[in-house]
């Protein structure tokens, strides 16, 4: 009982720790000038600094973009690796692994490269089109396909001989726990880019995501601002929160 | 519990939507519109330079309301400021206008003109120039 009563002191103290960010900023949010429970900031916030929101756009539609196109792209090549047998597959899956742990900053250069020469720099594919091909989402992917029995997909190729109505009719419906997981992994990821977007749109400030010009915001609005930014994660985890929790329960490394 | 989230992010997305189409006209319809001179008419005595503000521009305290301007996040803001001047007699001057020392105010000052009697502006508020 002891222990049970120390563990759950520990683990209220780690989660105040995390939940206290956000906190501070809701509260801080509420005060203008000295004055506390004001929405005055959040007045400031729309109809003083309006333009800050066009950026809150440009945001919502980086990550809506990247997360639906990497849930659609990352797809097949799941299924590839999971189930579909050719020389060299285990090797080049590993590859991919690597490259999902390689950190951000290490593939930054050799991305800047790329967009140079495809002439895409400071344009808002710059942002978007790296992030689109996650080897996270295709590594997710072939786990959980991986688990889907191959007498299922063998008794489906009775029925059809098409390989899109095959991942459409009999795989996609055994993933609606990853893809959830993977919208909301992605959707933060996404959302929450800062080097890319400086690095890649040094020269176009008006396409920057709220993330890098939240910063720039006048000191008395950047409160409400944060909270604000914070909402569209918020409300993407609250609705896809059940599959999340199903998804992580059924992960098998 | 679901339900309620979907319902909840709905309206809140529809009133972010609302804010950023509308957001710059609610700050012009919230904000006091001035009509502003610049203090740039000046008659020299002597060594000494007068400003000449114009008698309509002063409050019934015989104050001016100075514009300050700030470049914001979205637009150029301005801000007035209730200063209290000290005018000097001019016999020879026009009536229109008092006169003060650059002391007191900087030539090409934005004021606000004409200032009517129920004008009263908090220090600081934000005004929007016509």
């Amino acid at each position: 009982m002891k222990k049970r009563l120390l563990l759950l002191i520990i683990l209220t103290i780690l989660a105040a720790a995390y939940v206290f960010p956000v906190v501070l900023t809701i509260v801080n949010s509420l005060r203008y000038s000295g004055s506390a429970f004001t929405l005055r900031q959040y007045g400031e916030f729309f109809f003083t600094n309006h333009t800050a929101m066009l950026y809150f756009w440009n945001s919502a539609l980086y990550a809506g973009a990247i997360t639906a196109v990497s849930i659609i792209v990352s797809f097949p090549l799941g299924f590839l690796f999971a189930k579909v047998r050719f020389r060299g597959r285990d090797a080049l899956f590993f590859v991919f692994v690597v490259v999902m742990l390689l950190p951000f900053q290490a593939t930054l250069l050799p991305n800047y490269i790329q967009l140079r020469d495809m002439k895409l720099l400071n344009t808002p594919l710059a942002l978007m089109l790296p992030m689109m091909f996650t080897p996270f989402a295709v590594f997710l992917y072939r786990q959980f396909i991986a688990a889907i029995p191959n007498e299922l997909l063998e008794y489906a190729t009775l029925e059809t001989s098409s390989v899109i109505k095959l991942l459409r009719h009999v795989v996609m419906p055994q993933l609606k726990a990853p893809i959830s997981a993977l919208a909301v992994l992605i959707f933060c990821e996404s959302w929450n880019m800062v080097e890319q977007a400086i690095i890649f749109a040094s020269e176009a400030p008006d396409i920057m995501p709220l993330s890098v010009v939240l910063t720039r915001l006048p000191e008395d609005v950047v409160f409400a601002g944060a909270t604000i930014y914070m909402y569209p994660v918020l409300v993407v985890f609250l609705l896809f929160r059940e599959t999340l929790q199903k998804a992580m329960e059924k992960f098998r490394w | 519990m679901r339900r309620l989230s979907y319902v909840f992010a709905a309206l809140l997305l529809l009133l972010l939507i609302l804010l950023t189409i509308s957001g710059g006209r609610i700050y012009e319809w919230i904000t006091p519109d001035v009509e502003a001179i610049r203090l740039n008419r000046y008659y020299n005595k002597g060594d000494e330079r007068y400003i000449m503000i114009p008698k309509s521009a002063l409050t019934d305290d015989g104050s001016v309301y100075v514009i300050a301007s700030e470049q914001g996040f979205s637009k150029q803001l301005y801000y007035v400021h209730k200063k209290t001047l000290n005018y000097i007699e001019l016999p020879e001057a026009d009536g229109a206008f008092v006169y003060v020392t650059t002391k007191e105010i900087a030539s090409g000052s934005m004021i606000i003109n004409p200032v009517d009697s129920e004008m009263h502006f908090e220090d600081g508020e934000k005004v929007i120039i016509k």
